[in-house]
């Protein structure tokens, strides 16, 4: 509570003496009159008299405590005079305000809204002295600004922030600093030495720890009102989906990260309602940790399947930002598993990798799986129906593919069908050339193969016949790596590294890490001694590409005599098709660039992107989203058929996008809860010293000001009530002791 | 008979010429068998030379031979004497009470003459009415000043130089104290001789009417007539309009700053109990109690109260 003006002070006090100054000085002096009856008189007033006496002090009273209560009120009300009045001097000719409309903005505490301070805040600004011009950047995922210049329309800007939403997008910094940069462009070293940037933030650590104010000019100095709170409390659906295939009469789990951002340990419940059912749980989270929960689906049918997570706090309290609580859930089941094995095997070969390939794949616990062979040459040209709809489609022993053929495995890569090659000779090395070539930037893998030499074989040629004679003259490999945190191996354990010393293989490629790689070679999850990289799981498009470089044959070398040999491979299958895009459909994030393949999900219907007439997407609400592009998404055609492209995807929740009346497909569009979801702040001498760079950066307390506004407020409310209870009270004394 | 009232002297402030000419055909009669010293319209107890029969008796030595009736005696050789009642005169005493709560007049009420109408001087104007047509009557008016004894005394008369000086006691008479009728009355009772009617202007605020009306029952005893006439202020009847008073009491000096908006109810129910007490008390004298408001002008309450007592009186 901050101190009282000290004149208000006196002024209540004043108020308050007013009524008994008034009472004493300005009683009626009864009119002197004489009365014959004066005894009559004397019999009735007798206890009258103590009756006034007492309705006296009590009308005084309750209004001399109203009095008393409207100075307190008023004094609460006009106690803060605005600091731009106090610092004149320091004001700027021009001013560029970026307000942050992330999602954490809308945090409240105590009622308010992080935003709304915001807001008042940024309006402020523009009525500093000294102010000429402005311009204001509305920050979140994008930075937009107003004007793209300063201008004198300080109304208008002011009417820009009225209108401003916080938007359920993350807040990138370094947009917003630079839209501010470009709205000072071309002004003079003079006339930016007037100039302010002003940003109105709640400067959240995960936003802004990597903000560089490199972009502004210098000389112009950034002051930051800073509204938010530090030790928020909240509690956030940080991730939500589906674990496990889900296939109709399968298992699958829906799981949720529920995480306490707070300094307390919070109770919350989870509730999911999916498919027309709901479950529910309680979870005990502790401070700064993460909970998983997982309710278990089954025997849910085939087809989209729609549903939501939402969290409910036990003590409402300890949740600042409830817009994190609600995560939507998008889900196809698939009616069985089809699997297409593509290879020049005949099908009543044994022995061969496809032989083993198929054994293992067809060996799942717990689906149907139906696995089709197809010769390369089915690839080429119109891809055969069954293609299109299986869920996975392997590869070994296909020979040397042709470009159409490559182009084939694109498209179903592009579309969201995830491909397991398991190169097993020298000419596979120029397949995933041919591959890489055809897939450009999708397919960018992060080794190099090429034919493993093995003992004294140096060219291509060389290794293609000695491929052809056999495989007895090359030497093992052992499996140095096996990541066991990941799949496949993750299924194994601690056991991992006990089953790979085992592990001597023959065979597959030799590869080197391929030059300027760094991240991307995350995606190796098993590794050779010689580091060829002996599994690479990555994500093209919408499908995921695995590539298994083991020798599939029979013999004591090859990887399908060993006993792990069908558990990894159904891991792997799992791996490759439980991914979020394959199941799961979130499309991405809240003002972001979406991109959700439809082709797989149209094909046959014969439609392109361009007949739009035959297109209805309808959004969260159920009303129809225009497909017309700019802030509205758009469908175009690629290699895989049509695709929904949003440049800056919108509200969240499920989208649904029909094609003829009937669903195409089903997708949700959800707010960064896990970079948003994280209200602490970053401190003010990182921004004022790290960040900075060379910039004089000055970081206020907004929101002190506005919190004691708004408790001023509040409390001038309580004492105007006061007050006019006082008066009331009073009403009720006349009437009470009224004669 | 009639006859037109005498010219008033100016300086009887408490005689009004208009008001002896709404009075000139109204008579003071007494209801009651009266003891006069003269002769005159009203009936006396004495057996005197009248022409109304009365009775016989028989004849005692010293008696007037001329009343003898002689045919009675030719008839029965037994002397009786024939009787007559006496026609004589009223004495009509008049007992203004002058305590100090007789003078108030409210704010803004005057008499005709300019003078504050005060209940004493509304007292003052009915007394010297009365007494103007007793006198003309050819009756006898006394006036007694009371308050707290006897503070003026003007014994009875029928003349005008009589009524002159009763009066002039009128205008002289000072405003007293305290209220205490009854001593006023014991120390009247001892001057008067003959019984006639004893005409009472009180606002009977006398905390002691009990001493009041015993002496009241005396008179009665000693069969006086007796009427109260009882002189109410309306500002006395019902507290003024206003918000904040402070009513001084008139005799005792005391204060009390009052509302009274929050008094007025329990102030009009004790006075109306008062009034109603001295109602009861007068009239279980036998007294004849007559209310008077000084709204009312005076020629009028004695217009209805003399109407009425006439009607009575037949």
């Amino acid at each position: 509570m901050s101190p009282l003006h000290l004149w208000a002070l006196f002024g209540a006090a004043a108020g308050a003496a007013l009524p008994v100054l008034i009472h004493v000085l300005t009683r009626p002096r009864g009119e002197r009159r004489l009365l014959p009856t004066f005894r009559f008189l004397v019999e009735t007033a007798q206890h009258t008299a103590r009756r006034n006496r007492l309705r006296n002090f009590l009308v005084l009273l309750a209004r001399a405590l109203a009095l008393l209560l409207l100075g307190l009120g008023f004094a609460r009300f006009m106690q803060r005079a605005p600091e731009a009045a106090r610092e004149p001097g320091e004001r700027k000719g021009r001013k560029v305000v970026i307000l942050d409309c992330s999602l954490s903005m809308k945090a409240t505490e105590g009622g308010v809204a992080l935003f709304d301070r915001a807001r008042a805040a940024a309006q402020k600004v523009f009525d500093e002295p000294g102010t000429a011009e402005g311009e204001l950047v509305l920050a979140a995922e994008n930075a937009r600004a107003v004007f793209g210049k300063t201008s004198p329309n300080l109304v208008a800007l002011k009417d820009e922030i009225a209108k401003a939403l916080a938007r359920p997008e993350r807040l990138r910094a370094a947009a917003a600093l630079e839209a501010a940069a470009r709205s000072l462009a071309g002004l003079g070293e003079a006339e930016l030495a007037a100039c302010e940037v002003v940003v109105v933030s709640d400067l959240q650590r995960g936003n802004w720890a990597k903000a560089s104010f490199a972009p502004l000019p210098k000389g112009v100095p950034v002051r930051i009102l800073s509204v938010g709170r530090d030790g928020l409390p909240n509690l956030c659906l940080a991730k939500a989906g589906i674990s496990g295939l889900p296939e109709a009469g399968a298992r699958f789990f829906a799981v949720a990260d529920v995480v306490n951002y707070g300094r307390e340990s919070a109770e919350v419940r989870v509730e999911l309602a999916f498919d027309e059912r709901a479950w529910s749980s309680t979870l005990q989270v502790p401070a700064g940790e993460v909970k998983s929960l997982s309710f278990e689906l089954a025997d849910v049918p085939a087809g989209w399947r729609a549903g939501r997570f939402r969290l409910v706090p036990a003590v409402p309290a300890a949740d600042a930002l409830p817009d994190d609580d609600v995560y939507p859930l998008c889900v196809r089941v698939q009616p069985a598993r089809e699997i297409a094995l593509v290879t020049l095997e005949r099908p009543g070969e044994v022995g061969g990798p496809a032989y083993f390939l198929q054994r293992a794949l067809e060996s799942s616990p717990e689906a149907t799986v139906g696995v089709a062979r197809y010769l390369p040459g089915q690839l080429e040209g119109e891809l055969d129906e069954a293609l299109w709809n299986a869920e996975l489609v392997a590869v070994v022993n296909a020979g040397l593919f042709s470009e159409a053929q490559a182009a084939a495995l694109g498209r179903l890569l592009v579309a969201g069908i995830p491909v397991l090659f398991a190169p097993q000779g020298a000419v596979d090395a120029d397949n995933v050339k041919i591959l890489e070539a055809q897939l450009g930037a999708a397919l960018r893998l992060p080794v190099e193969f090429q034919p493993y030499r093995g003992a004294g074989r140096a060219s291509a040629l060389g290794s293609v016949f000695a491929e052809r004679a056999g495989h007895d003259d090359r030497g093992a490999r052992f499996l140095v790596f096996a990541d066991p945190e990941r799949r496949p191996f993750r299924v194994f354990g601690d056991a991992v590294t006990r089953f790979t010393a085992t592990l001597k293989l023959g065979g597959g490629l030799a590869s080197r890490p391929r030059d300027g790689a760094g991240l991307e070679l995350d995606a190796v999850r098993a590794r050779y001694n010689d580091e060829s990289a002996a599994l690479i799981v990555t994500q093209v498009a919408a499908g995921r590409f695995g590539l298994l470089n083991m020798a599939l044959g029979g013999d004591e070398r090859r990887f399908a005599a060993h006993p792990i040999f069908v558990p990894l491979i159904q891991e792997l299958c799992a791996e490759l098709l439980d991914s979020d895009s394959q199941h799961n459909k979130e499309a991405g994030r809240c003002g972001q660039t979406v991109h959700v393949p439809v082709g797989r999900w149209t094909r046959g219907r014969a439609r392109g992107a361009q007949d739009t007439q035959a297109w209805t997407l309808r959004g969260p609400d159920g009303q129809p989203v225009p497909l017309t592009g700019g802030d509205f998404p758009s469908l175009k055609d690629d290699a895989a058929g049509a695709a929904l492209f949003w440049a800056s995807a919108g509200r969240p929740g499920p989208y649904a996008l029909d094609l003829d009346g009937e669903p195409a497909v089903r997708f949700t569009l959800v707010p960064p809860f896990d970079e948003e979801g994280d209200l602490s702040v970053l401190g003010k001498d990182v921004l004022e010293q790290r960040l900075a760079q060379d910039r004089t950066v000055s970081v206020v307390e907004a929101e002190i000001e506005e919190d004691s506004s708004r408790q001023d407020r509040e409390h001038s409310d309580a004492f105007f009530l006061a007050a006019l209870g006082c008066l009331f009270l009073e009403l009720l004394f006349l009437k009470a002791f009224r004669t | 008979m009639t006859t037109s009232p005498r010219p008033t002297n100016p300086r009887y402030r408490f005689l009004e010429p208009a008001a002896l000419q709404e009075l000139k055909n109204l008579r003071f009669i007494a209801k009651r068998i009266v003891e006069g010293s003269f002769a005159g319209r009203h009936r006396s107890n004495i057996r005197g030379s009248s022409v109304e029969f009365a009775d016989y008796r028989e004849y005692s030595p010293g008696d007037d031979l001329r009343r003898l009736d002689w045919k009675v005696y030719l008839r029965t050789r037994r002397p009786y004497i024939r009787t007559f009642d006496e026609e004589t005169n009223l004495t009509v005493l008049l007992a203004v009470d002058t305590s100090r709560s007789m003078d108030f007049g409210g704010r803004e009420s005057r008499g005709a003459r300019g003078a504050a109408l005060t209940k004493l001087n509304y007292a003052r104007y009915l007394a010297a009415a009365l007494a103007y047509l007793v006198v003309q009557s050819r009756d006898q008016a006394g006036l007694a000043l009371v308050a707290n004894d006897l503070a003026g005394w003007h014994a009875p008369g029928s003349t005008h130089r009589h009524l002159d000086g009763l009066l002039n006691l009128l205008e002289r008479a000072e405003v007293g104290k305290s209220t205490r009728l009854g001593a006023g009355l014991e120390s009247l009772f001892t001057l008067v001789r003959r019984r006639g009617i004893l005409i009472l202007v009180s606002d009977f605020l006398d905390e002691n009417l009990d001493d009041l009306f015993r002496m009241v029952r005396l008179y009665r005893h000693r069969r006086f007539e007796v009427i109260l006439f009882h002189v109410i202020h309306p500002e006395e009847q019902a507290l003024p309009y206003g918000r904040n008073f402070r009513f001084v009491d008139s005799e005792g000096g005391g204060e009390l700053e009052v509302d009274p908006r929050d008094v007025e109810q329990g102030y009009a129910a004790a006075f109306e109990a008062h009034r109603l007490r001295v109602r009861n008390l007068a009239l279980g004298c036998g007294c004849e109690y007559e209310p008077v408001e000084t709204g009312v002008t005076y020629p009028d309450a004695i217009r209805a109260y003399l109407r009425v007592r006439e009607a009575f009186a037949r």
